[in-house]
This record gives structure tokens, sequence and C-alpha cells, in this order.
């Protein structure tokens, strides 16, 4: 369990940066939902800045209290080669690896990191490499900047992941401890666990 | 009646009063106490348990490499504590001797520190071979112990989130923590104060790590 976040972490405006990333094992734009549409900023910006998408579902549910500042001229690296190979990320399931690693080349190529409130890892879906720990669809820090997108950058992903970095965790959880040691109640997909 | 008899039954008077004072205070005792083990049980009388002890409160910080305040020590853990006394105050030609066991208990000592680093890291720290130590030890024993790591690095503190595809990763529910330092990512494990940190970009972490597990200290 982790405290509450400050309300400056909380509210206000938001700016987002994206740092797209691939691989020598994995090269190219990152590829969306298995498919073959590449991550542009362009996708980027209708999945953030669209009506009823991220942006929106942000301000509505917080009541106005915050909002997302992202502009994909200005706020979307290019595609970034990481040191590592996507596989080796995978298999040790080495995502704040990949984090830092994704942000010292956003650095190298201009983007003031630091000055972003949160800062995504965009890369094509990795759980189909052998050995791959990358099992999730997106993961973030809860009450943090970082946030990743496992190849699929749409509107339930990457609004439930900004939500984690506010300090949100999954709902309607109860693991019972003791003697017991079922896993009870719902999840937060909504299905009975 | 002579003096003589009288004097006797009187004696006899006192001394059957004795024997049963005695006796009587006999049965009070054996009540109190409860009965012996096997004795009373075949007519139904349950033994009294022990009183129930309070349990030590540790006030003070534990220290690294303080076996003592550890809250339970496997036997590996106390056979290999014990073997480094020995092999530390033994003169150098006497260690050889000494060495093929050593590196035996480190090797079964490895697995057991590791649950303790993920499951309990504040007894994984009260256990780890702190630096004094090592600096004696041989590197065939080494190689098989947490290594000491100190740094200001990240501690992220995460939550993974289901695939849509239906993958399920670790971690879906509990929140884990992680770090890199040299370019290397750990699993992070606190106690205390940490348990309620938020993700920090920055921030002194000090412990032990074996393989990718790192057990942190907790904030001074």
């Amino acid at each position: 369990m982790t405290g509450r976040p400050s309300q400056s972490w909380t509210h206000g405006n938001k700016s987002l940066l994206v740092i797209l990333v691939d691989f020598s094992d994995l090269t190219g734009a990152p590829i969306n939902k298995n498919g073959t549409v590449e991550i542009t900023p362009s996708l980027l910006d209708s999945v953030i800045n669209d009506s009823g998408e991220v942006r929106n579902f942000l301000q509505n549910s917080s009541f106005g209290k915050t909002d997302l500042v992202f502009d994909s001229s200005s706020d979307v690296t290019g595609v970034l080669r990481m040191p590592n190979t996507a596989e080796s990320y995978a298999a040790a399931d080495a995502t704040t690896l990949l984090h830092t690693h994704a942000r010292a080349a956003a650095l190298s190529a201009g983007f003031d990191v630091e000055d972003y409130d949160r800062v995504a890892v965009v890369f094509s879906n990795l759980s189909g490499l052998s050995g791959s720990k990358f099992t999730f669809g997106g993961r973030a820090n809860v009450i943090g900047s970082n946030l990743w997108i496992n190849g699929y950058f749409d509107f339930r992903v990457v609004g439930h992941e900004l939500g984690h970095t506010y300090g949100l965790r999954h709902s309607n959880y109860w693991q019972v401890s003791g003697s017991l040691q079922h896993q009870c109640g719902h999840g937060y997909s909504g299905r009975r666990l | 009646m002579s003096k003589l008899p009288r004097l006797f039954i009187l004696a006899l008077f006192f001394l059957f009063c004795a024997v049963g004072f005695f006796r009587k205070q006999q049965i009070q005792q054996a009540v109190a106490v409860g009965p012996a083990e096997g004795v009373g049980a075949h007519r139904g009388v349950k033994p009294m348990p022990p009183p129930a002890r309070e349990p030590d409160v540790i006030e003070a910080p534990r220290l690294f490499g303080s076996l003592s305040q550890a809250s339970s020590v496997a036997p590996v853990m106390e056979e290999f504590a014990t073997w480094i006394d020995d092999y530390l105050v033994s003169a150098p030609a006497h260690r050889a001797a000494l060495l093929s066991r050593g590196i035996e208990l480190a090797k079964l000592r490895r697995p057991v520190m590791l649950d303790l680093i993920q499951n309990d890291p504040e007894s994984a720290l009260a256990l780890a071979v702190n630096r004094v130590e090592r600096v004696d030890l041989p590197a065939s024993v080494l190689q098989f112990l947490e290594q000491p790591v100190s740094a200001r690095a990240e501690l992220a503190v995460m939550q993974s989130c289901l695939h849509p595809n239906g993958l399920e990763p670790e971690h879906t529910h509990e929140l884990y923590r992680a770090t890199v330092i040299n370019d290397q990512e750990y699993r992070v494990y606190v106690y205390g104060a940490r348990l309620h940190d938020a993700s920090l970009r920055e921030t002194s972490l000090h412990g032990f790590a074996l393989d990718q597990s790192l057990a942190v200290a907790r904030r001074a």
C-alpha cells in the first residue's frame, strides 16, 4: 500500500511525452494490436485528443480537476533504438531498465524528459517472444510518471495506465491472508477471480 | 492406665494428623500444576497449556548481519554463521581445510536467503554476511553469497495490467517494486515505512541482492 499522492500530483495540467522504441531484433515503428497499423504521431493524437478519447476521459472523470497536455507534433519522439534486444528485455521482465534506456535515448534526441509529468514508452507487442514475461497490456508506476504500452495503444489501455500514475489501483480486489490464501472478489476487468 | 501407653497413643494421633496434612498439601499442588504427562489423560483431564509468552518487541532497527536479531533462523544459516566464525579465527594454514565445507554451506544457504529477501527482507538483511566479514572470506565462497548494494537510484512502484489478448502477467493485483542499478534491473523488496513510498525518481537504496532480488533497508 502506498500513501496518498499530493494534490499537485493529481490536479492541474499534466504534460505527456511518448517515446516510440524499437530493437535490433524487432525493427521499425511499433505496430498496434498485432496488426499492420503503425503507431504514428497521428494515431497517438487521435487516441489521446479526439473527442471522447483519453483526454476527455480524464477531464470528465476528474470533474475538470486535471487535464492531459499532448501535442503530437512536439511530444512524440522518433522511433529510438534500444541498446538491448527485445527478447532480452522481455525474458528478464526488465521494464524499468527499458524505461531507463528509453529516457536516455530521448534525452540524447533533444527531449527534456524530466520536464514532462508523464512519460510513456511505446513498443510493439512483445508477449509472443520466446520466454517473454512482457505478458501485460500496459504497466505503470503507481504515483509515478512512467508507463509502458505493450503494442496496444488504445483508449482502454492508455486511459487505464494513466490512472495508475495518478495513484489509482485495481479496484474491488481482496486477497485473504492467513490459512485461506485464496484470491477473492472481482478483478478490475470485471470478472470474478 | 500407665503413663507410657498414654504417651504412645498421643504420639500415634499426632502422626496421623501430620500424614493427613501433608497428603492434602500434595493434592492441592497437583491440581494447581496439572497432571504430569500421560497422567490424567485416561480420565479425560486435559493438560493445562503453558501460559502464553508475550512476544519480544524489537524497538531498535535491525542491523545488517546481526544474526541474533532475525525473527527466525534456518539451521543452515546458523551453521554458515558458525563456519564464518571458525574460518575467521583460524590460522591461514588451517583455512584450506575448512573451505570445502564453507562452499557446501554457502550453496545450501543460497535458496534460503533468496526466499528471505523476497518474503522477509528485514530478516534477510539481519542475516546477510556483512561487509567486514566479507573482506576475509575467499572468492570461492563469496560467489554464492548475497552482494551488498548501495546506490542512489529510482524506486519504481509498479502495477501490471491484463493483456488484451487475455494473458495475465505476474503482479496483476499486488504492487511490486523495481530499480535499475548499474544497468541491472532488480525486483526490490521492502518493509516498514518504505511500504508506503510512492514511486521515487531517485532515492538512497541500501541492502543486499541475490540474483535479481534486492532487499532494501528501511529509510533512516
